[in-house]
Formats: structure tokens, sequence, C-alpha cells
């Protein structure tokens, strides 16, 4: 059973979600991750997402991303039906409307900061000045303009995380979704990481999802949805 | 720029992509051999060539129907084209014989214009000894036939000919003349059976039916525009003369090493196509190896398009880089070769006369690569490489089209999951 402690649903929103299943299949057998989830965000809206390890955290932020296929349910993202675009569209959607922030930092290794950070927008087919500027505005921000010519090799955990939050935040998505961002950093470095990306999101006008074991992380944001294993 | 090239760009450069430079080298080691066949077998053929139309076809040959040349007419043609010079011959066929064997041979009696100052007669005919003569009962025979003959140079050869007598009648009749020198132009399947005597002696002695003489011209430059002058000369001499160019002459020889180069050209295509498809499937590692970064632009929302894009341009630079060291280190070994092959004879000489004054019961040879060829000539044919890598570059990218798009195919998911 999978519970929703969410009580404020709304419409016009930002994320909605209806009865949606997941399983895998795992040789003959099946195993059900997510069983009728009903869940919605709005805009300018904060949710922390916890449970423990293997309730599904993960595999609903890869169903919102349309990384991943799932039964059956409704699963609307920024005015897209994911369960119905095509994967040519889903990759714009992913480009446009979201930005990712993963446990592990996921920065290219054959670009600098810099680089890195403008990724999203060079994918969009932009490639004037008005990226740089707007990569260094952002490099700016999280503290790290005097790295920006860095390589991933050369930057520390927390620095690499930041410049992943850049990056996730440089197409101004409306959704940003984080996998426990702050897992791999000690506890100062989380709270400054988890702050900047607080901060920066909503500064942008856009929503964080935000997968997290750190109950003070999670009573940061504006409501928690907690997940629970399906037995 | 499009954003698969500079992905492309940094992902070969990468010092952990093993793919991308594997794919380099086996494009280039397949390219440089490839090169130097091509080469070779040109600088071959050309040196085959030059032999034929320097010292025995001509550039161009003037025959007349009635057999009848003025000076007047060789005036004319001087006048009327740019020529060098020109050359009475007489040809004929005899049968050389000795104790030791007989072989046909071809009589030619050539102009002392011709042996004495030709510079191109004098570039492809050794004469040995150097500046012999050849007078009146002297003849200069090929290397083969001496050999064969067991001939030396002051020892007299004996040739069967046929002449008409005084009442209109063949009769077979010997020749006997001493040999002066013997001759060799490097390659051996033109001079094999040559016996030169001066042009003078020649009309006197061969007046039998199988006699032919005709005038040989030597033009500034046979492989331009040669074809216009013979015309203008035909024209200009009429009816009673029949003028040739050299590509006519010889067309028989140039089919053959037309056809031989054109197994060698076959050859070569099939060695480019197991490259390219090696170089494919080396590529195809090259996305796992880069499967993180993959992933991660795929869910920063790169398209399929990008990543076939990304795919091809692997490919391009592959190929492009590869077949760049390809040709440089072929044509580094085509110097090597082409200029050692001279030197690997002279050695062997050198190495052999050593071994056989310590052991002069051993029987040696020095390795004759010169009958073959000796001394050749490069000439780069930059246009054909050019054409080659051209080629290369668009097998690769074309061969990769299908493993592209099957990458590109792949879902996010599917590739996160490889991680
Ligand atoms: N590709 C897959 N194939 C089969 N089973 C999977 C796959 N991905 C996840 N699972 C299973 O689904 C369940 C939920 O996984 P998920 O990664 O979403 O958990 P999580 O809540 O993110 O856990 P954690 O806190 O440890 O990251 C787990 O039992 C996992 O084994
Ligand atoms: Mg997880």
């Amino acid at each position: 059973m999978m519970e929703l402690m969410d009580t404020n649903k709304q419409k016009n929103s930002l994320l909605n979600i209806q009865q949606l299943n997941k399983s895998y299949q795992v040789g003959d057998s099946k195993q059900i991750v997510l069983k009728e989830l009903d869940f919605q965000l709005s805009q300018k809206e904060s949710v922390a997402i916890v449970g423990e390890s293997g309730s599904g955290k993960s595999t609903l932020l890869n169903l919102i991303a349309g990384l991943d296929a799932f039964d059956d349910g409704y699963l609307f993202s920024c005015g897209y039906d994911i369960g119905r675009t095509k994967d040519r569209e889903l990759a714009v959607y992913r480009n446009i409307q979201l930005g990712f922030i993963f446990q592990f930092h996921f920065l290219l290794e054959d670009f600098n900061a810099l680089e890195n950070v403008c990724m999203p927008a060079w994918l969009a087919g932009q490639r004037n000045v008005d990226v740089k500027l707007r990569a260094e505005y952002l490099l700016e921000k999280v503290g790290l303009i005097d790295k920006q010519r860095s390589f991933p090799s050369r930057l520390s955990g927390g620095e690499r995380q930041r410049v992943a939050v850049a990056r996730a935040l440089m197409n101004q998505p409306k959704l940003i979704l984080a996998d426990e961002p702050t897992g791999s950093l000690d506890a100062f470095h989380a709270q400054r990481v988890f702050e900047l990306m607080m901060e920066l999101t909503l500064q942008e006008g856009g929503s964080l999802l935000l997968v997290t074991h750190d109950l003070a992380l999670a009573n940061s944001c504006s409501r928690q949805l907690e997940l629970q294993k399906v037995q | 720029m499009k954003i698969g090239h500079l992905l492309a760009r940094r992902f070969m450069r990468n010092p952990r992509q093993k793919a991308f430079r594997s794919a380099v080298v086996v494009i280039a080691l397949s390219v440089a051999p490839l090169v130097l066949i091509t080469q070779i077998s040109h600088a071959m053929i050309q040196g085959i060539i030059e032999r034929f139309i320097e010292t025995h076809s001509y550039h161009l040959q003037v025959h007349s129907l009635f057999g009848d040349f003025s000076d007047a007419v060789k005036e004319h043609i001087q006048e009327v084209i740019d020529v060098h010079d020109t050359y009475y011959e007489i040809r004929s066929y005899g049968l050389a014989f000795s104790s030791e064997g007989r072989m046909s041979v071809q009589l030619r009696g050539i102009s002392s214009n011709l042996y004495q100052s030709d510079e191109g007669f004098h570039k492809y005919v050794s004469v040995k000894p150097e500046g012999a003569s050849l007078l009146e009962g002297e003849i200069w025979i090929g290397k083969e036939t001496a050999k064969r003959l067991g001939l030396g140079v002051g020892d007299v050869a004996r040739i069967l000919i046929t002449s008409i007598d005084e009442f209109g009648q063949h009769k077979p009749r010997i020749m006997r003349a001493v040999v002066s020198a013997i001759v060799t132009t490097g390659y051996q399947n033109l001079d094999e059976s040559w016996v030169f005597l001066d042009e003078i002696w020649a009309r006197e002695l061969l007046d039998g039916w199988q006699d032919y003489s005709f005038l040989g011209i030597k033009v500034k430059d046979p492989y331009y525009g040669l074809e216009n002058t013979r015309r203008n000369l035909q024209d200009f001499l009429g009816e009673r003369y029949i003028v040739y160019d050299w590509i006519g002459l010889n067309r028989n020889e140039i089919m053959s090493m037309n056809s031989s180069q054109g197994v060698i050209l076959f050859l070569v295509f099939v060695i480019v196509l197991v490259a390219i498809a090696n170089t494919v499937g080396v590529l195809q590692l090259f996305y796992l190896e880069q499967i993180q970064s993959i992933a991660t632009l795929s869910f920063l929302g790169m398209g399929r398009r990008e990543l076939f894009q990304l795919y091809l341009y692997m490919s391009f630079w592959a190929s492009l880089i590869g077949g760049i060291i390809g040709i440089v280190l072929g044509l580094i070994l085509t110097g090597v070769i082409a200029f050692g092959i001279p030197k690997i004879e002279q050695w062997s000489v050198v190495i052999i006369q050593w071994i056989q004054s310590y052991m002069p019961f051993l029987q040696l040879s020095a390795v004759d690569l010169s009958f073959y060829l000796s001394g050749i000539e490069l000439k780069i044919t930059w246009l054909s490489l050019l054409g080659m890598l051209i080629g290369i570059v668009m097998g690769t990218v074309l061969f990769s089209l299908i493993p592209a798009w099957r990458t590109s195919r792949l879902k996010p998911m599917q590739i996160l999951r490889k991680i």
C-alpha cells in the first residue's frame, strides 16, 4: 500500500498525477512499485518526497521525466500528457521544462563548468552570447564564477553539485527534479547546496520536487509526500 | 556549429576514449598500404610506358605507303609540329643462334642521332660497355638474348635473316656481326629480343619482305595534346603516309597494364571495405565508453537527431584523421620502397661479393629486381589520394548510418540502465 499525505488537491497544477501504477518485470514475477498514486504540484511549490529505500522515489521522478513508461494512470506535467508523448517531444520537454539534479553530479567530464551549465541551452539549439551570460550569472549565484574554466575532475564534490544546480536552472525550467542532491555531501555543504537550490528555483519561478532522507531538509519544503513500500 | 559536432570533438579528445583512437588506427593502417600499392603501381606503369615510348615506339611514327621518305618531308614535319627530333628506323626479324641455343630476335636499324644524342633513349637504355660503337658489322644485343645465347661483348653473333636476291627470290642468309655492347631498359618484356644495328648498314643488309621502315618522332610533351598533333601531321602529309601515336602503337601493352591495375584497384577496394567495416565496429564501442555522458545528455534533453549526428560526426572525424595519417604514412613507405629497391640491389651485390670472396665455391646471384623495374620515378598522384580520402570518409559515414540510427533509437532508460 502506498499512502498520500497530501490533501490540498489543486486544479491548474503544474504536475497532476492520478491513479498511477508502476511495476517492474523481474524474471517471471511482477514487482509493483507505485500503486494508484495521486499527486498534484502547483507552481512555485516545493515538495519533499520521503520514504524508505526501495519505496519508489527515484522511480517516480523517472516517470515524471518521461524516462520510463508506467503501466496505467495519468501523468500530466508542464502541459504534457507524458504517457502519450512521443520520444522526440519528451526530449524537448526534458530540455525546456525540466531541470535535473542527482546524488551523483553527472557533469560532462569533457566540458568545463561554464560549458556544462551552457549545455541545456546548446541542446535547445541556442548558441548566442546570451547563453554564456546567463551561465555566468548562474555560476556567480552558486559562487563558482572564478571556477568557470575548471573541468569537473578539478572540482570538489560540493562544487560539482553546485554546478549541477546551475545547469538544472539554465533553461529556466518550470520543474526541478532533485534526487538526493545533497546525499553525497557533508552537513555544511548539503545545507549550502540545498539553500541555493531552493532560493534559485523559487526566484526563477520554478517548482521543486526533492527526494531526500534528510528530515531537516524535508521540513524546509512547503509539503512532504511520503511513499511507502508496496507489500 | 552543430551540438553533435561539438560533442564529437570533445569526446574524441578524451584521453580515456579508446574506441575513437582505435578507429583512427584501423583506418590509417589500411590506408597506408593502399597508398603504397597505388603509388608504386602507378609509378611502375608510368615507368614502363616511358620506356616503351622513349626506346621503342617513339611518340609518333610516320609510315609511308610507298616506302619513300625524302629529307624534304622530314623538314616539313618540323615546320608543322613542335618536334624534338626525328629518326629513321628499319625493323625486321631474324633467328639468332649459337651453340647454346637459338631465339627469334627483332632487328632494329636505328639512326645514329637516336643512340648518340637522344635524351629519352639514353635515359632508359643502358649500354654496356658505355659509349660502345655501333659501326657496320657491329650489333648491340638485349641482355636476355645475350644470356640465352651465351654471347658476350666481342663475340660474333650469327643471325638468320631473309633477303630478296636480284631475281626477286626470298632467300635465307646468315649475317654475322660482332657484339659491341649489351643493352637493357630495365624492363625485360620490352628489350629481351632486341638486336640493334646502325640504320645505314641495316638498309644495305635487310631488304627482305619482312622489313619495314618508318620515321620515328619525339615531341616535346608526349602526354599532352598528342592526338591533335597526330591529326595535324596526318592532314599535312596526306594519304601517302600514315601517322600513328604511341597510344595506338602500344595499345595492347597499355590495355594489359590497365587491366592489371584494375585488379589491384579491386583488391584495394576490398581492403578499404574491410577497413571501413572494422572502423564502424570499433566506433560502436565509443558509444559504450561514453555511455555516462550520453545518458546525462539524454536527461538534459538531447534528442535522437543529435545522438544520430554525434555518431556520424565521430565516424567522419575518425575516417578523416585516420585517412590523412594513413596517406602520410603510405607516402613515407612509398618513398622508402621506391628509393630502396635500387639500393637493395646494390647492397645485395656488395654482400654477395663479400660472401663469395670468403667462400668462392658458393654460386650466388644478386637479387635482380632491375630486370623488372629499376629506379622507379615517383610521381605522386595527389588527385587520386584526395579521391581515396573522400571515398573513405564517405564510405565510413555511410556504413555508420545504420548503427547510428540504432543507437539513436535507444530510450533514455535503456541507456541509464547500462551504467
Ligand atoms: N529498472 C528496474 N528494474 C527492476 N526493478 C527496479 C528497476 N528500478 C528500480 N527497481 C526496483 O523498484 C523499487 C523502487 O526503486 P527506486 O529506485 O525507485 O527506490 P528509491 O525509493 O529511490 O530507493 P533509494 O532511497 O534507495 O534510492 C526497488 O525495489 C528496485 O529494486
Ligand atoms: Mg533512489
